[in-house]
């Protein structure tokens, strides 16, 4: 047998064995081990399980994982995110549907220093429901904002799904930051004008909250103070140079503490939960990662990957068509697996396609990263669904009912991104 | 079980303790390097060393609390001794992968007697770590088999 049959065998059984509900990562790495080992004798692969784990973990780009976990734990624990829903509900719940769009906002600011979905959504859905339920929100309204905007935590900069990314294809963190940015803010404003059509259509939907003066806007700005000095810290330092993306993890966690600290937010109690969640958080995680180098390796010498890319890129169909399949493989993907796991699982076998195809690869980083958000809100088994329902005592299905309008703006986020590729592109273009 | 579950509960302290001494390593090198012109000499060495200690240990810890990640999509919705009868076999699967990553890893552990490049570090204590997490590791996996094979028997 060729190898490369051999390496369609090992994914064929690596899926079985998914679907039987093993632990990805030791999957990955049994089919890893097995495959390397048929095809250049289990004397070499002794010595790829021998290697691959110390020198995957002990690699510096990688501190990043635990690190940005952190800050996003410690943000959560110290009721930053509230802050935020207050500040954007004086600012916009006086509008038609405003407490959504406020839900949309303080979710946009909170993706601008936490770098993974679940503090905004456990934070919006026991701050921001409550509000909108007082108002007689429509709840599919309600819900549904909450659980797409919790996405734009991994496109928003700083991004767990971008580091995971830009560590397992070799790409610039810093570029793939910098091209998520306009993308969240247009995926923002996609999601308000999805709350604004809503709304017209049906007033019931979405009343307007109470009047604010300006003065009072104005005020309420003050509470964003201790998120707009984390941003401009992290993404300032990594954008002029003065740290690497893989330092701004350090100096994220290290800002987030005491500035919440300063505010008397973070107390010691706080502070062991944190970590205790990043510390178990980062272990499953890198088992996951540690599996899908060993398997990247048998990948590698069955020359499988790179045998579909250039079978896929000569196929004479243009290359759109072969984008929209790689996007409904996703949406698929997304929708049982949580994003660490879908973009590990996938990378080593979409990569090489993304390389034959001539695509670039940051701008594809960017679709990637909002499909997955799609099938992570989507069912049969939605990661930041199970999430929100399970805070908030809502049946997994209401969530999942709610979204739909989302993703339609989801969808428009990625048709004008395949279009007009700048939006992506010009800031990373800049550095 | 109990003895497995506080010893892995221990051990993944160890771990969050090192995640700050990691954050504050790096804070201080950057502050020493862009204010006082001193980085920390082989700070990224140190702080790749110091993910040795974060992301091996808790592994045992992250397993027994069910943190590691698997596809619910179709084995679930089987009745429930189905459902132990795939978890005892898939249990069995990934500790046959992880009892050899771990005699590989004994091996490797023995054997190697890399220095760092910088600061010349011995990496064998590092080694030692990661393979007696594996060792933990593996007992909370056969731990969690037996935890099956007595559900199953149970019913």
């Amino acid at each position: 047998m060729s190898p490369e049959i051999i390496g369609i065998i090992g994914l064929a059984i690596l899926i079985v064995l998914l679907f039987a509900r093993m632990w990805i990562g030791a999957a990955m790495a049994l089919i890893g081990f097995i495959g390397y080992g048929y095809l250049r004798g289990f004397e070499s692969a002794f010595g790829v399980v021998a290697q691959i784990p110390f020198s995957t973990v002990s690699w510096y780009p990688m501190t990043t994982v635990p690190l940005y976990i952190f800050m996003g734990v410690v943000l959560f624990q110290s009721r930053i995110g509230r802050d935020l829903y207050e500040t954007a509900y004086t600012l916009v719940g006086e509008l038609r549907g405003g407490l959504s769009m406020a839900t949309v906002i303080a979710c946009a600011l909170f993706a601008a220093i936490t770098g993974i979905s679940s503090p905004a959504l456990v934070t919006m859905g026991k701050v921001a429901l409550p509000a909108m339920r007082e108002y007689h929100y429509d709840d599919k309204l309600a819900l549904g904002s909450i659980a797409c905007a919790g996405g734009l935590a991994f496109l928003i900069p700083p991004s767990m799904a971008f580091i995971i990314y830009g560590i397992l294809t070799e790409n610039s963190i810093a570029k793939l930051y910098m091209a998520g940015f306009m993308p969240g803010v247009l995926l923002a404003c996609l999601f308000m004008i999805t709350i604004k059509i809503i709304t017209i259509r049906n007033p019931l939907t979405g009343p307007a909250g109470p009047r604010t003066s300006w003065r009072e806007k104005i005020i309420s700005l003050k509470a964003t103070w201790p998120t707009l000095l984390l941003f401009l810290i992290v993404l300032g330092g990594i954008y002029l140079g003065v740290f690497t993306p893989t330092e701004g993890g350090a100096v994220g966690a290290f800002g987030a503490v005491v500035i919440t600290a300063a505010m008397r937010r973070l107390n010691l109690k706080r502070f062991f939960a944190s970590l205790i969640e990043a510390t178990q958080t980062t272990a499953f995680i890198m088992l996951l990662i540690i599996g899908a180098y060993i398997l990247m390796k048998f990948l590698a010498i069955s020359k499988l990957t790179i045998l579909m890319g250039t079978t896929v890129a000569q196929l004479p169909v243009p290359p759109l068509v072969i984008l929209i399949g790689i996007l409904i493989l996703y949406i698929i993907l997304g929708m049982f697996l949580d994003i660490f796991s879908a973009v590990i699982l996938t990378i080593p076998v979409i990569y090489p396609l993304v390389q034959a195809m001539g695509w670039d690869p940051i701008w594809f980083g960017v679709i990637i990263v909002i499909l997955i958000e799609m099938g992570l809100v989507t069912p049969p088994v939605g990661m930041d669904a199970f999430v929100l329902s399970g805070a908030v005592g809502v049946p997994v299905s209401r969530v999942f009912e709610s979204v739909v309008p989302f993703l339609i703006a989801d969808v428009i986020c990625i048709i004008l991104l395949i279009v007009f590729p700048q939006i992506a592109l010009f800031l990373p273009g800049t550095m | 079980m109990k003895i497995l579950e506080s010893l892995s509960r221990w051990i993944g302290y160890v771990s969050a303790a090192a995640i700050v001494v990691l954050m504050l390593l790096v804070v201080a090198d950057i502050s020493g390097r862009y204010f006082f012109n001193a980085p920390i000499m082989g700070a990224s060495e140190l702080a790749s060393l110091m993910m040795v200690i974060i992301a091996f240990p808790p592994l045992a810890w992250a397993a027994l609390n069910g943190f590691h990640v698997k596809v619910d999509l179709l084995v679930n919705r089987f009745p429930a001794k189905t459902q132990t009868i795939f978890n005892i076999i898939t249990l069995f699967l990934a500790m046959g992968i992880y009892v050899i990553i771990t005699w590989q890893s004994i091996l490797e552990s023995t054997a190697t007697h890399k220095v760092t490049s910088l600061l010349r570090l011995p990496q064998s204590p590092f080694y030692w770590i990661m393979t007696l997490s594996w060792i933990i590791f593996c007992l909370s996996i056969i731990a969690l088999v037996l935890q099956n094979i007595f559900k199953v028997k149970e019913k």
